[in-house]
């Protein structure tokens, strides 16, 4: 039997998007494929995690919405990492690397 | 920063709600066309990567749902949502909407009505400046086995000097007096008053003063003081009226003053006139229990300490002054005191409850009529669900359809109780009653039925809307729409609402049915006189004009011979005081016994009465004779005693011949010529008291008030009220001046003494006949319905060879166990709580049998008739088109 795909630890979603913005805006679909590629095919995200966190995110004002175009040559939404999304990106980051570090001192240790 | 683009953020969305719902679609159409290309560059033909696509994304229609939930306020625009729909949907079923509205209407309008007397006669503060200051005293006696009794002058003035919790004490006494003057003779009420009481009450004058401290002494208090209504009335709200002189009762009385609008409070709407209550009456005999004691609190003073120290010093004083005998303090707050009298708090408080228990049958009967509806919505919300609808925003949905209807049944419900207020406040003004406060919708009862309707709209919406969504997707879509919600929960659901509304039906009908007793009860008691075709009107007799005991006298003798002259009169008498007109205990004593004996000394109603007296009213006498016209003024002084004041002071001796003296300055003692059967003096529910009566012919009281008022009595062949113009007109013939006030048929004055009883009655009874109304329906509703869902199946039984008496055995045993069920609990809450009426009820018990038995029967008959119909419905299920419609 092959090994399970790991899945999404509940509360990266929200880590991982803002990650991914950071480098400028991206609309759903690429949000989606570039965590996939990013992951090297190891997570994929849902559409039906993606797009209420993307709305959620929006609500709490770390994203903002803009239109552009996408790679495809279509009018598509874009979003884009605001102040407050920066913030939080680093702040999610830190706990994130506090937790790695910690997590990974326990599996070293015993 | 951020809350306030949270904020715009939320806000837009609610504006450009159909540009983001557009943008939304646009972006998963975009995701969904970008993914299928994916597929197609990785190879897959274009139609399955189309699907692909599709299948990899899922719902979209979820997913756009559950985005929408995480916009923010996103619940606002939901509430929005949902008010829309529900009203669209209430419109859309007229029918519906208008039988919940009005079953709504009814319960929340009886308690919107009944709240507002609940508050205005316990929460709303009395309209007195610091009301919670001011306190009532009267005293009570143990050896006279009374509770609460008018104050003895001297006592209070000892009260007034000694106390140290008090700011002020003060006294009055209400009287009626001739006002003569610019208008005919009117009588007006005179209320005597120490010029302390204004100052508890903290009168105001509109006009001129009030009394000073010294101006209740003989000779400074011919003055008057008139309330703002007597003023505009009489005085055309003049203001030169201030140092005029009007006659009462004969006596010239100088205007001071004119009390501010609103000033009297509870007695502003009657035509008052204030006098100084001489001090010199108030010294007069400490058995001479005639004044109402009212006083206000130093600041700090709680009404327990006030008890405490008014106990101690009324000991002491009594102790010091043996005429006061025993009698006791009393202290209550003005709010107690006003509680007391009618309506009683506890009719009040009752009513609150019966009407609490309609409206929980009118919440079950909505409750009902949802669930009937929620079976043909069933397939509505199936798909609903399968959209992507959450349950949870369902039922906030379906709730909100329930609480625009409780809103829309409150609203009109409101307007009920207005108008049913308003005819209460003009019937109770037609009866002549004065309630101390004013009983109507003010903002605190408008926001008690605001609360209660929304509480009702979450009772009544809550268990279907939890019902109605838990249909199973798959077989309420599968199924017909009439089996879609028709699981055994459901059926639970309606039978414990038929239950229950049974049950309160139940306890609600055997409460009117105790109250309806009751009344046949007092009707029947026989109040030792015969009201019947009796007239009854009040003079008065100036001192003026009828300055000694002869002219007195000898009015009275004119009097009754001109009356007994007229046609259509039987008899005629007089006495100072009619029965069902008030009265005034007196201290007695037997002649001859040790003072210490316990049959020496006590109370007794003390009644001057003319010669035809017994005649007249239709008492009856038991032993010795009644008074003769031999029995005059230098004859032997005599006495009559009622059969309790013989039980009383004679238990076991012939009263007759014995020698009895009573507190008042009268010839004594009175030596006893006959008894007579009790008269129930103070309503036929009170007690028989021990009453003395004297003959006019020898000698008057000389009261507190400025005249002698004299009842008398006419008994007419026919309609007493036809006699009272010429029974007026020989009375002016002797004296033009003459006023007249209380004029009506004694009976009348019986009745009135039935008021309360008569009101909780009719209140009780139509209360629980709409209950009663209702939960027919209710049961009615649920049995109609359950035929309706089980045609197929009744058709097939039909089909298969059942027989009409199988059928009506079905449908009918279903109604009857519940109604069966729905009367245990009835009958167990009404034996539990019915207890709870025993001080409410005259001479029948909380548990009477025949009620109990006579109203379950009764309820048992109208839910058989309510089920009785559906299932001759059952019965006529043509077994063909039942089969065919489905």
């Amino acid at each position: 039997m092959p090994p399970k795909k790991p899945e999404l630890l509940s509360g990266t979603l929200d880590l991982l998007i803002l990650r991914v913005l950071n480098g400028g805006p991206l609309h759903g679909f690429a949000i989606a494929e570039r965590i996939h590629v990013l992951s090297r095919d190891v997570l994929t995200v849902e559409e039906g995690s993606l797009y209420p966190a993307l709305y959620r995110m929006e609500a709490k004002g770390w994203i903002e919405p803009k239109w552009g175009i996408s790679p495809r040559g279509r009018r598509a939404k874009l979003y884009a990492l605001t102040k407050d999304g920066r913030k939080q990106l680093e702040n999610e980051q830190q706990i994130w690397n506090q937790m790695v570090f910690a997590i990974g001192g326990v599996l070293k240790n015993t | 920063m951020s809350w306030l683009r949270r904020f715009c953020y939320g806000l837009g969305g609610l504006f450009s709600k159909s540009r983001l719902e557009r943008e939304m679609a646009d972006e998963m159409r975009e995701h969904l066309e970008e993914r299928a290309e994916h597929y197609i560059q990785s190879g897959l033909p274009p139609e399955e990567a189309g699907h692909a696509a599709q299948r990899s994304f899922g719902g979209v229609d979820q997913l756009k749902e559950r985005c929408r939930d995480q916009r923010g306020w996103m619940w606002l625009e939901n509430l929005w949502r949902d008010v829309s729909f529900g009203i669209r949907m209430l419109h859309k079923n007229p029918g519906f909407t208008f039988t919940a509205v009005t079953v709504l209407a009814l319960g929340i309008g009886a308690n919107t009505a009944i709240f507002s007397a609940v508050h205005a006669f316990m929460f709303r503060p009395l309209p007195y400046d610091h009301p919670e200051e001011l306190v009532v005293f009267s005293e009570n006696s143990q050896e006279k086995h009374i509770d609460r009794f008018a104050v003895a002058g001297p006592k209070y003035l000892e009260w007034r000097k000694q106390n140290t919790v008090l700011q002020e004490l003060g006294a009055l006494a209400m009287g009626t007096q001739n006002l003569t003057g610019a208008t005919e003779p009117m009588p007006v009420v005179t209320c005597q008053v120490t010029p302390s009481c204004l100052r508890v009450w903290r009168f105001h004058p509109a006009l001129g003063r009030l009394f000073a401290e010294n101006e209740d002494q003989a000779g400074k208090n011919q003055l008057v003081i008139l309330s703002h209504r007597l003023w505009q009335a009489r005085f055309g709200g003049r203001a030169d009226v201030i140092g005029q002189t009007i006659r009462l009762d004969g006596k010239l009385h100088t205007v001071v003053g004119v009390l501010a609008d609103g000033g009297l409070a509870n007695w502003d709407g009657s035509e008052i006139a204030l006098v100084p209550l001489p001090v010199e009456k108030v010294r007069d005999g400490p058995g001479v229990h005639y004044y109402q004691v009212f006083g206000r609190l130093k600041p700090g003073v709680t009404l327990g300490q006030c008890r405490a120290e008014m106990t101690v010093l009324t000991g002491r004083i009594n102790k010091q002054e043996p005429r006061f005998g025993d009698w006791g303090v009393v202290v209550r707050s003005l709010r107690e005191d006003e509680l007391g009298e009618w309506p009683g708090w506890q009719t009040i408080l009752l009513l609150q409850g019966a009407v609490l228990a309609v409206l929980l049958i009118a919440c079950a009967n909505t409750a009902n009529l949802l669930l009937a509806r929620a079976a043909t919505r069933g397939k509505e919300i199936a798909i609903r669900l399968a959209m992507g609808g959450s349950r949870a925003r369902l039922i906030r949905q379906l709730l909100m359809e329930s609480l625009l209807l409780a809103l829309l049944g409150g609203a009109a419900g409101v307007a009920l109780a207005a108008v049913g207020l308003e005819a209460a406040n003009r019937w109770l003004a037609t009866q002549g009653i004065v309630l101390w406060t004013a009983v109507g919708l003010d903002p605190d009862v408008l926001a008690f039925s605001v609360g209660l309707s929304v509480l009702t709209g979450v009772v009544f919406g809550l268990v279907p809307a939890w019902q109605t969504t838990k249909a199973d997707v798959q077989t309420a879509l599968k199924g017909t729409s009439r089996n879609a919600t028709g699981g055994v929960a459901h059926r639970r659901t309606l039978d414990a609402l038929v239950v229950t509304e049974i049950g309160l039906a139940l306890m609600l009908l055997i409460g009117a049915g105790l109250f309806l007793r009751s009344l046949v009860q007092l009707r029947r008691v026989n109040p030792g006189f015969n009201p019947a075709n009796v007239l009854a009107l009040n003079v008065s007799l100036t001192e003026a004009r009828y300055p000694g005991d002869e002219q007195r006298n000898q009015f009275v003798g004119s009097a009754l011979e001109r009356l007994q002259a007229l046609p259509g009169v039987r008899g005629v008498a007089v006495s100072d005081l009619l029965p069902l007109r008030g009265g005034s205990s007196w201290d007695l004593w037997v002649e001859g016994r040790k003072p210490d004996a316990p049959n020496a000394y006590g109370g007794a109603q003390l009644r001057r009465i003319s010669v035809d007296y017994f005649r007249t009213l239709g008492g009856t006498l038991v032993r010795g004779r009644t008074f003769t016209a031999s029995d005059r003024r230098g004859s032997e002084s005599v006495a009559i005693i009622s059969e309790s004041l013989a039980k009383r002071y004679f238990p076991g001796e012939d009263p007759i011949g014995a020698h009895v003296s009573t507190g008042d300055s009268l010839a004594n003692p009175h030596t006893v010529v006959g008894v007579v059967k009790d008269e129930r003096l103070f309503g036929v529910t009170s007690q028989p008291e021990p009453v003395i009566y004297v003959p006019t012919a020898q000698g008057w009281f000389k009261g507190s008030q400025t005249s002698y008022t004299l009842d008398v009595a006419i008994r007419t062949e026919g309609d007493p009220l036809a006699l009272v113009k010429p029974v007026q007109a020989e009375i002016r013939a002797l004296d033009p001046g003459m006023a007249f006030a209380n004029v009506q048929p004694l009976e009348r004055s019986v009745t009135d003494s039935m008021l309360s009883q008569r009101l909780s009655s009719f209140m009780l009874g139509s209360f629980s006949l709409t209950a009663l109304l209702l939960a027919a329906l209710g049961i009615y509703g649920v049995m109609a319905n359950a035929v309706s869902q089980r045609r197929i199946e009744l058709g097939i039984r039909i089909a298969l060879g059942a027989q009409v008496s199988d059928i009506l055995n079905l449908v009918l045993g279903r109604g009857l166990r519940l109604t069966a069920l729905g009367l245990v609990i009835g009958l167990a809450g009404a034996f539990a709580l019915t207890r709870f009426l025993e001080s409410l009820l005259f001479d029948i018990s909380p548990t009477d049998p025949y009620v109990f038995a006579g109203v379950t029967l009764f309820l048992c008959a109208i839910a058989l008739i309510a089920c009785c119909l559906p299932a001759r419905q059952a019965t006529k299920v043509n077994p063909v088109e039942a089969l065919q419609s489905e």
